[in-house]
């Protein structure tokens, strides 16, 4: 295991210029996963179409990927980038690992691969669910990045199967019948696990340690890993500039994106979240600052605390309930 | 070529008016083109076409909204080239793009600046009448945010003579209704398009150099080396410390030497700018960021620096561009 210090010094793949929204935590992933993919290994990216990839290999200025001004010498440094439809970010990683294998057999290789997936939430579990999941199933030893921003951002926050119960997308538009999405998500965790990955987790950059710690093991695994990052969106998410990590924090500490680690043949460990509710900060916390929960939960001026609109009792309660039945469920992965 | 009120509807009878806007996305101009769209269909005689430059435009970034208007069938489909009238919705985006290129000398110029018409002429060199309005500093008193889309809107319709005001200000209205906008708000947005008309200063200026404003002809992107990708990166055509709101920037200052290298703000930085050395107590020491070049002014690193290290500073508008 490398330390958090000695990691954040390494020259990252991923390079300033791209056109992401000013504090996209997309952009903060990328950044680490490219540190961390320095590691000794040539690495191959798979990207399906999300906000990541359009706003960074847009042509006149795919800047973003890159290391400096050179082109690497050292078989290390190098790597490559193949971008392709939504849903077939872990298909064609696939593709690229059994080439990358019939190539190191044959002796043309002069060193190790590693392969990464990296995807949207709508492209990996609303389009291209059946491609995750046969992936995983077939225990391709590739490691597959999936960013949760609980919406379709790239092509207008449209309501996608993450999306918390009560937000507000554009084709969830709230009026005085419905509070929002009526919808509890995918439980794309428990999905995954079944499916027979070898090491699933949910870590966010908002807790640096615990992050690199486990992407470190995910990329070191022998199956398939599968890490889902969620990524609070600026523009999608409705809220002020400079909030993205805290929300990123305090989405883990309410429940609604637990940080969670599973290897194969061990129980699933929930970290940084209390199971019990009265433990943790209450969920008005996280959604007052985004104004897609605006119809539920206000700012009182008084004491400056978030609290909840009066007669919205009925969605809160719903959406404690999932979170409640989220974390056990989660607790209890076997 | 020169325009003036008189001579509009030669130009809509002959040809078309061609109208090109530039903004940042969220900066509204989209929005103003379409308002005017929406009047325009409105008016029988005239024949409309209103389109976005297609992008991955995320927030901050620069985007371009066209419009042609004709009293004939408009058969064109390009992009316009040469507009009639240019826009210019926000003064950052004019370090990326040359909003007045290949526009037609004696055209219309419309800025969303507090600046005068004589000033901004002599700045941007343009030739032929140029509108300042200040949009943003509207925007802020009716709105409380500081949007220019609607003073534009109102400007546009007020200089245009084939637009009527009132029905103008009726078809915004009913527009921001089918949005579903809250009635005080919509309110304020009629009294915002009411102070906008008038609003405006103008002046006949003669600035532009024989070679301003010229389409440069297109040379290719030049040959790309695999993986260095120098040639894009030294064309400085992905500099995004143009998102970053105007007249702000990012400031480091550790005078006390209170950095205890932790890392969160290398960690957390979308750009990866933070400019770092390695330090043997601590692990790094942190030494600012590449604040000319990339930074879009974020505000991650100033949440979540332990020691409250990072800033945002003021600088004069001059000194942006």
């Amino acid at each position: 295991m490398a330390r958090v210090a000695d990691i954040i010094q390494r020259e990252s793949c991923f390079q300033p210029g791209s056109t992401l929204c000013m504090g996209c935590m997309e952009s903060i992933a990328f950044q680490n996963i490219g540190k961390l993919t320095d590691n000794g290994k040539k690495t191959i990216f798979a990207l399906g179409t999300f906000c990541g990839e359009v706003s960074t290999l847009q042509y006149p200025n795919p800047v973003a990927w890159g290391r400096g001004e050179t082109t690497p010498e050292k078989w290390e440094k190098s790597f490559g980038v193949i971008h392709h439809v939504f849903e077939s970010a872990p298909g064609v990683a696939e593709g690229i690992r059994d080439t990358a294998d019939m190539l190191a057999k044959m002796g043309a290789l002069s060193g190790p691969v590693q392969v990464a997936a990296l995807s949207g939430d709508g492209g990996a579990l609303s389009i291209g669910l059946r491609t995750l999941l046969m992936t995983i199933h077939r225990r391709v030893p590739i490691t597959i990045f999936v960013l949760i921003n609980e919406i379709f951002a790239n092509t207008g926050f449209q309501f996608g199967p993450t999306t918390s119960p009560g937000s507000e997308t554009s084709t969830t538009p709230v009026s005085e019948l419905v509070d929002g999405n009526p919808a509890t998500p995918l439980d794309y965790i428990g999905l995954t696990v079944a499916a027979g990955a070898g090491f699933v987790a949910q870590v966010s950059p908002a807790f640096p340690k615990f992050f690199m710690q486990t992407v470190e093991k995910a990329l070191a695994s022998s199956e398939t890993a599968v890490v889902f990052i969620p990524a609070p969106c600026i523009t999608g998410w409705k809220f002020g500039e400079g909030e993205t990590v805290n929300l990123a924090r305090l989405s883990c500490e309410t429940g609604f994106f637990p940080c969670f680690v599973k290897e194969k043949g061990q129980k699933g460990q929930i970290k940084f979240v209390d199971l019990d509710p009265a433990k943790r900060p209450p969920i008005e916390n996280f959604m007052g600052p985004q104004r897609r929960f605006h119809h539920l939960v206000k700012k009182d001026s008084k004491t400056d605390t978030f609290c909840m609109r009066p007669g919205k009792e009925a969605m809160m309660q719903k959406i404690r309930g999932w979170i409640q039945n989220h974390l056990d469920s989660l607790n209890q992965l076997t | 070529m020169e325009i003036n009120a008189g001579q509009f509807e030669k130009i809509l009878c002959e040809g078309s008016l061609d109208i090109r806007g530039d903004g940042r996305a969220g900066s509204g101009i989209l929005l103003a083109m379409q308002s005017l769209a929406m009047v325009a269909i409105g008016d029988p005689t005239l024949y409309v076409q209103e389109w976005p430059f297609f992008s991955a435009a995320r927030k901050g970034a620069p985007t371009r909204g066209f419009l042609r208007l004709s009293r004939r069938p408009i058969e064109k489909s390009s992009n316009i080239l040469s507009p009639q009238i240019s826009i210019l919705m926000d003064e950052g985006v004019a370090k990326r793009v040359d909003f007045a290129e290949g526009s037609l000398r004696g055209g219309i110029y419309i800025l969303n600046t507090g600046r005068p018409p004589k000033e901004v002429a002599k700045k941007y060199r343009l030739t032929g009448r140029v509108y300042t309005i200040d949009g943003d500093k509207l925007g802020e008193k009716y709105l409380k945010k500081p949007i220019g889309n609607i003073s534009i809107f109102a400007l546009l319709v007020d200089i245009l003579p084939f637009f009527d005001l009132k029905a103008a200000r009726e078809k915004l209205c009913q527009m921001l209704q089918k949005r579903r906008l809250p009635e005080a708000l919509i309110q304020a947005n009629g009294d915002l398009f009411d102070a906008s008309v008038g609003g405006a200063r103008f002046a006949d200026c003669d600035e532009a150099g024989p070679k301003d404003h010229v389409a440069a002809p297109f040379q290719g992107y030049g040959k790309l080396t695999p993986g260095g990708q120098s040639p894009l990166r030294l064309s400085k055509t992905h500099f995004t410390s143009s998102y970053a709101k105007i007249g702000w920037r990012l400031k480091f200052a550790d005078p006390l030497n209170l950095c205890n290298g932790c890392g969160y703000c290398i960690i957390n930085c979308p750009e990866n700018i933070i400019l770092f050395e390695p330090d043997a107590e601590t692990g790094v020491k942190v030494k600012g960021a590449d604040v000319e070049r990339y930074c879009k002014l974020c505000r991650e690193c100033i949440t979540v620096c332990p020691k409250k290290l990072f800033s945002e500073e003021k600088i004069p508008v001059e000194d942006f561009q």
